[in-house]
């Protein structure tokens, strides 16, 4: 039986401006399989950030639909929905609206009229999972921006959601803590069997994308597996490795004509 | 020119809250015409140091000569603007502090306050627009109205109108996009290189550090841990280890080679060219 | 700015520290109003030893309280003066027109004055030993009366809780802002008023524009976390009421008795008029 994809977009147009024709996003089809990684690369401007917008129905689609399991979202329902989905924004500062770190995680939480006991229990969780109990009670002016990315991120795992969104959500940090949280997010995602749509600039963060989409002018470009997508694709820039394997090609060294990973790449130079 | 720190400390206030010894007993010389990369944790001091180049910081304690100019406590308002005339400062998203009707008019702000005439104000917007890679059809549009990446560089644009002979500046391309980031350093580096401009930057992608910087200024609470050159900077393992840091992708992409073949490459890669290179010599291409 | 004590948290331990914020934001209003019903003197003797006791049990030193009233002193002095010259009563002493200096006028300035710097002692010892935060959620509280009228509270005491939440970004950014305009030349504090003003736009502009950004984020996120301005709410802040909390209320009646038995000697005020 095949599975049904957890979100899926079909023939989506959006535009800011409805007296004007240019289009931020225009027919968007994508179906989200359920514990995937998708990572949507694109430049400023791309309409990548549009595109988050539409998922979480802060913006309604001017055509097309956007289905999440099997329920279509739209501006009545979308509250329903917001309780299996969590996003997490760029600015870290913007998105901590508690006064500590554990009032924080637990807005979502409250929004839901949950009881204190069971709050408590997944505050707690929440927090363990993205290494930030200790400093349950810090307040933000105390954190550093990753610290506070974390919590964001613990606010939306307190939901236990289905799908979690990060949009552009790392590229404040600085490159050490990015990667670091990353990783951890990576297992957190094994061990929950989360769905992770994540909309960015940075292109060493395909590495850790079991698909990977390109979106240029609001269109889709291409989409696939970080591998063929890069292989297909020579003017995106790709990971260190590949950009180190495209620059042996260029000083006329015969290498392999794909995609290489860093350890591929390493295993290949030591042959 | 010349930069000389004597021992500086120097406290940070914000509001109600300060901190002591932002900078503590700090003394140092970073040459003219260097590219400096200062790094280190949060809290190190790494804009504090900036401040105080800038003459925004006032030392408690120390001196800090920048060029004919002598900084120190008791420095008075005219010094220090005298020294914030030839030192330019790019903060953190400069672009939130563009506030003109034009980007013209904001790009002739700081020229204006420095007191340049009619005419050298004109030329130095025009050039420095010139510099940061934008089109002079932006001159008469609202700072506002631009995207991101082009409100930086008008931001950056400001600065340079001044004709600084030091440009510091806090994190350059944070939140920009690879090849936004990349132009920005380019454009630094040529500053650094054609008009003999005194940079330090600072960072906390050690790519950035490898690839741009001649000197590598690390800080930790405070105190100057140490101001190599940049090679030798990376090239000393255990205080690397000991610092907690990073290695540039291609200086990491060598140490594992170094590992898996066993071979020692003469020389510490700080660019893939560089790799490519030793690879080469080493007979492993 | 610096100096304003007023309005600042002290983070400590003392017993003060711990009674419940709701006990202690009920116990200080009524204080103050209780302030507006001693009538001699004997009664603020007994309303200042009251004071005294509090500062001592909140664990602040008293010279930090003094530099509280510090910059408020010249307010404080100004309406005492006003109150002084426009009563009359008792003995006068010199009379001008309207205004005279008499020993009632002088009497019921000084009692404005013990009133002027009781209620800041009293508030000071309030905000030092109570976090901004919990302050909010003892404001929330009390006002739940009101949404028996359909007010709703709910919605001021987020608006409350989340201003306090910015006010060390905003201070953050109004220096970040201000240190890169001067970074680009522009001194301020100098020059005539005008000048002056001319100064404050590059600094106002950022300002306003990133506060709009943070803003438009904000609701964004506000949304997208499921908050619904009408819906019902539950709280992960949990305020427990103590036996100490009672006692410190019922301390509160103690202290009405006194006013009102000491209200009935007049003692001073018969020998000085």
């Amino acid at each position: 039986m095949k599975q049904h994809p957890i979100l899926s977009i079909k023939d989506v147009s959006y535009r800011y401006d409805l007296r004007h024709e240019d289009y931020a996003l225009s027919q968007i089809s994508l179906d989200v399989k359920r514990g995937e990684w998708l990572t949507v690369l694109g430049e400023n401007g791309s309409g990548k950030s549009t595109l988050a917008r539409l998922i979480v129905g802060l913006a309604e689609p001017e055509f097309g639909t956007i289905t999440f399991n099997d329920q279509t979202v739209t501006q009545a329902n979308k509250s329903t929905f917001w309780e299996k989905v969590g996003i997490v924004f760029q600015n870290p500062d913007n998105q901590f609206i508690g006064t500590t770190v554990q009032d924080d995680v637990a807005f979502s939480l409250e929004n839901l009229n949950l009881s204190y006991h069971e709050m408590k229990q997944r505050v707690t969780n929440a927090l363990h999972q993205v290494g930030m109990y200790k400093l349950r009670e810090k307040d933000p002016s105390q954190l550093s921006g990753g610290q506070k990315q974390r919590v964001a991120i613990a606010g939306v795992l307190a939901l236990e959601p289905e799908l979690m969104i990060f949009d552009e959500a790392f590229i404040m940090l600085d490159p050490q803590s990015r990667t670091r949280l990353l990783k951890e997010l990576k297992l957190i995602q094994k061990n929950l069997g989360l769905t992770i749509i994540s909309i960015t600039h940075d292109h060493n963060e395909t590495v850790f994308a079991d698909r990977l989409l390109l979106l240029a002018s609001g269109q889709i470009i291409d989409q696939g597996d970080p591998r063929t997508v890069f292989t297909r694709n020579r003017y995106v820039q790709p990971p260190f490795a590949e950009q180190f394997r495209r620059e042996l090609v260029q000083r006329g060294i015969s290498v392999p004509d794909n995609y290489m990973s860093n350890d591929e790449l390493v295993e290949w130079l030591c042959k | 020119m010349q930069i000389k720190f004597d021992q500086v400390s120097a406290d940070y206030q914000l509001g109600p809250i300060r901190a002591k010894n932002i900078i503590d007993d700090v003394s140092l010389q970073i040459a003219p015409a260097t590219f400096t990369a200062v790094i280190g944790q949060t809290g190190a001091g790494k804009t504090s140091l900036l401040k105080l180049i800038n003459g925004i910081l006032r030392p408690t304690s120390g001196s800090i000569q920048v060029g004919e100019f002598t900084l120190d406590h008791s420095a008075n308002k005219a010094t220090l603007n005298q020294v914030r005339s030839r030192v330019g400062m790019v903060f953190q998203f400069p672009e939130n502090q563009l506030f003109a009707e034009t980007v013209e008019a904001d790009i002739a702000f700081g020229p204006k306050n420095f007191n340049f005439s009619a005419e050298e104000v004109d030329q130095s917007v025009y050039r420095s627009l010139e510099r940061v890679g934008l089109d002079q059809s932006l001159l008469k549009r609202s700072p506002f109205s631009l995207s991101g990446g082009q409100q930086r560089r008008v931001a950056l644009a400001g600065v340079l109108a001044t004709k600084p002979d030091i440009l510091v500046l806090d994190e350059p391309g944070a939140g920009l996009d690879a090849r936004g980031k990349q132009e920005i350093f380019a454009l630094i580096k040529k500053l650094n290189q054609q008009d003999r401009v005194t940079v330090l930057v600072v960072t906390h992608d050690m790519n950035d550090v490898a690839i741009y910087a001649d000197h590598v200024l690390l800080l930790d609470q405070g105190k100057v841990i140490t101001y190599q050159e940049t090679r030798a900077f990376f090239s000393d393992q255990d205080q690397l280890t000991e610092w907690n840091l990073e290695l540039p992708d291609t200086l990491h992409l060598q140490r594992q080679i170094e590992q898996r073949t066993g071979i020692n490459f003469k020389q510490t890669s700080l660019t893939r060219t560089e790799l490519i290179d030793q690879l080469i010599e080493e007979k492993l291409l | 700015m610096n100096k304003l004590i007023l309005g600042r948290y002290f983070p400590g331990n003392s017993f003060l520290h711990r009674i419940d914020p709701r006990a202690k934001l009920l116990a200080a209003l009524y204080f103050i109003g209780l302030l507006f019903f001693v009538d001699y003197f004997v009664g603020f003797i007994w309303m200042i030893c009251f004071t005294l006791l509090v500062t001592k049990i909140s664990g602040v030193s008293l010279s930090i309280y003094l530099k509280g009233i510090k910059p408020l002193i010249w307010l404080i002095l100004m309406s005492v003066f006003f109150r002084v010259i426009f009563t009359v009563g008792g003995t006068i002493y010199f009379s001008k027109g309207p205004f005279a200096i008499s020993s009632y006028g002088l009497l019921l300035g000084f009692f404005s004055f013990n009133r002027f710097i009781l209620i800041i002692i009293i508030s000071t010892a309030l905000t030092l030993t109570t976090k901004p935060i919990d302050l909010t959620d003892a404001i929330d509280a009390l006002l739940k009366p009101l949404r028996l009228l359909g007010i709703s509270t709910a919605e001021f005491s987020l608006m409350l809780s989340i201003s306090l939440r910015f006010i060390p970004n905003l201070l953050d950014e109004t220096q970040k802002v201000l240190d890169a305009q001067r970074a680009r030349g522009v001194v301020f504090g100098e020059g005539n008023l005008l000048e002056q003003m001319k100064k404050i736009v590059p600094l106002i502009i950022p300002l306003f524009s990133s506060s709009l950004k943070r803003a438009e984020e904000m609701a964004d996120v506000l949304e997208v976390r499921g908050y619904q301005p009408s819906k019902k709410r539950s709280s992960f802040r949990q305020l427990s009421w103590r036996f100490h909390d009672t006692a410190s209320l019922l301390i509160m009646g103690v202290l009405t008795i006194g006013v009102i038995i000491l209200n009935q000697f007049p003692i001073i005020e018969q020998w000085l008029l």
